[in-house]
């Protein structure tokens, strides 16, 4: 039922990147709202699918990349609801569906099955802390598409005043969940794997990720004399959304193919 | 001096550092496992972090000046100073360490990964030690070369055909403890997956037969398949009876010859002792006859929880209110 539902979502949302393609092409409004409404038709039969597959499984869809990527794709156009709509962000909103597009590509090739959870898995906190992360990924995701059209724009010499503040505003939900996800996986592994923080590479990577938007908030919020020129400000506000994306990029999966890291079994599972 | 403390409480002093401990961290997580603890077990790492500490230190008097505009710059602060004193806390005067016990053995001293022993004022008895798995749950069908390379493999549902397109192979029962009686009657002794086996039906070449593939003899001939199968090789995976679903081991703790406490200890659910944390660390994967013990005091822990308490508030104030425009 919910690979069904997964496969609906795909093509609603694909339908929704062709909308917005027309909508960048020549914007009308309706091309626009066509777009939304079949992403938010894309998000709803996400929804289902991901409640069908809990309470098959027992357990929250959380474990292993198949079903972390569905709850990427289903989190990244919640963001757009929460973030984008709602402060007319129309560019972020119209290229969002395009995130949850290619996560729903790649989680196609992977085998859909549910398999039980190893032992260090069974826990609540599986649902808290991997929820949070993926909210906070796909802040960055969003941050990212905003910064490439930040760049884009200054490229130009067009205004890009928007592009900066949807950048500026994803980072800063991303940074959120990423702060509450690492802090709940360190006390899950305080009682799973003994030690609040073990130095694993999957926690290092997050804490450089961390490390490097805080940075960039840093900067955003000096004042005086230490801030940089507003031109130069909105230069680096798109190097930090596009740089910082491929952090969380390699955290998330880099880590796993590259080094044995005790997050590994989330592959595998 | 005070020019010095100055520099060293400043923003760019706490960049620097910041900087500075994500760039040995990245060396560590580039590192094989060993090597990174080495890297970040160092007294040049523990000094890194205690200049960040010293400045995070000297820089929380000038946010709580400004505090009322700005309330979640002390918070974030002192959250990361407490996570820090924490982990001193706990690297510094904590210990941990672990053993392998085998169900009725009691043990006193526990081996530290530095190669000393920590005695923890008690001793710990394994009373019963309990291995819970998924037998039945992924099954495949395999087919194998004569050297014993497995070519093909093939999910099986039972009483759903599965197999290559030569041969019809129709699953038809699943035992996790496979007996056969003195009466004739095969049955499975428990739901334990001491010896799981496949019943098959087999049809090939015309002809059909019925018999039993085990998946803890894949060598063995399979039974009564010796017509259809003629000389190819099927093997039977039980991949659910080899996945540990759980594991717990059922614990007294002793102190001389009192039994001072007793409990469960099970991943995810230490046990409470004396100020130390007993876990389920680990497991004898071939037999499953020893459990894995480790034995934690980290006197730092509440300080770090405190500290992240801070954290997550003050980042929610940051990033809800602070400004960045």
């Amino acid at each position: 039922m919910d690979a069904s539902l997964t496969n609906v979502a795909v093509g609603l949302y694909f339908t929704a990147c062709v909308c917005s393609v027309a909508w960048v092409l020549r914007r009308t409004g309706e091309r626009y709202r066509v777009s939304l409404a079949f992403s938010t038709g894309g998000f709803a039969a996400l929804s289902l699918g991901l409640a069908f597959r809990w309470i098959e499984a027992g357990h929250a869809p959380a474990a292993g990349l198949y079903e972390t990527l569905i709850v990427f794709a289903w989190a990244s156009w919640l963001v757009t609801l929460l973030l984008a709509i709602p402060r007319g962000m129309r560019k972020l909103a119209a290229l969002s569906p395009f995130i949850s597009l290619v996560c729903l590509g790649y989680a196609s090739t992977m085998d859909p099955s549910i398999r039980p959870l190893v032992p260090a898995l069974r826990s609540n906190w599986l649902a808290i802390h991997v929820a949070a992360n993926l909210l906070g990924y796909a802040g960055f995701a969003a941050a990212f598409v905003a910064g490439l059209g930040l760049a884009v724009a200054l490229r130009r010499g067009r205004p890009a005043e928007g592009w900066e503040r949807a950048s500026v505003l994803c980072v800063r939900f991303g940074f959120l969940f990423l702060t509450y996800g690492i802090l709940t996986g360190s006390v899950w592994a305080q009682e799973a794997w003994t030690t609040y923080w073990g130095w694993d590479p999957k926690e290092i990577w997050a804490l450089i990720t961390w490390l490097f938007y805080l940075s960039f908030l840093g900067m955003r919020a000096e004042r005086g004399e230490g801030r940089p020129s507003a031109g130069r400000m909105s230069r680096l506000t798109a190097l930090f959304a596009v740089g910082g994306f491929c952090f969380v990029l390699f955290t998330y999966f880099g880590v796993s193919l590259l080094s044995k890291s005790l997050h590994s079994y989330l592959s595998q599972t | 001096m005070p020019r010095l403390l100055d520099r060293l409480a400043s923003n760019r002093a706490t960049i620097a550092l910041l900087a500075a401990t994500a760039g040995v961290s990245a060396c560590a997580a580039f590192c094989a496992p060993l090597c990174a603890e080495a890297v970040v077990g160092s007294a040049a790492f523990a000094a890194l972090l205690g200049l960040l500490f010293l400045n995070l230190l000297l820089g929380t008097a000038a946010s709580l000046r400004r505090a009322r505009r700005r309330p979640w710059a002390p918070l974030i602060r002192i959250g990361a100073l407490l996570v820090l004193a924490g982990a001193f806390l706990g690297k510094y005067a904590g210990g941990r360490g672990g053993a392998r016990l085998y169900e009725g053995q009691q043990i006193g001293e526990f081996a530290e990964r530095n190669g000393g022993l920590l005695t923890p004022g008690f001793s710990l008895r394994l009373d019963r030690f309990s291995v819970e798995r998924h037998p039945g749950e992924t099954l495949e069908l395999g087919i194998s070369a004569p050297d014993g390379d497995v070519l093909a493999l093939y999910p099986v549902t039972i009483g759903r055909r599965t197999g290559p397109e030569r041969m019809r192979v129709l699953p038809v029962r699943y035992l996790p403890d496979f007996k056969l009686l003195d009466s004739g009657e095969i049955v499975s002794k428990s739901r334990d997956p001491n010896n799981p086996a496949l019943e098959i039906e087999v049809e090939a070449g015309g002809e059909r037969e019925r018999g039993w593939l085990f998946a803890r003899f894949p060598h063995f001939p399979p039974i009564g398949l010796s017509r259809t199968l003629r000389g190819g090789r099927l093997i039977f995976f039980d991949r659910g009876s080899e996945r540990i679903q759980s594991y717990s081991s059922r614990v007294t703790v002793l102190e001389g010859a009192r039994e001072a406490a007793s409990g469960t200890v099970e991943v995810n659910r230490p046990m409470k002792f004396g100020g130390y944390r007993i876990y389920q660390s680990s497991y004898d994967p071939v037999g499953w006859q020893w459990s894995g013990l480790e034995i934690v005091r980290d006197p730092g822990l509440p300080l770090v929880y405190c500290g992240y308490i801070l954290l997550a508030l003050g980042t929610t104030l940051w990033t809800g209110w602070g400004r960045f425009e």
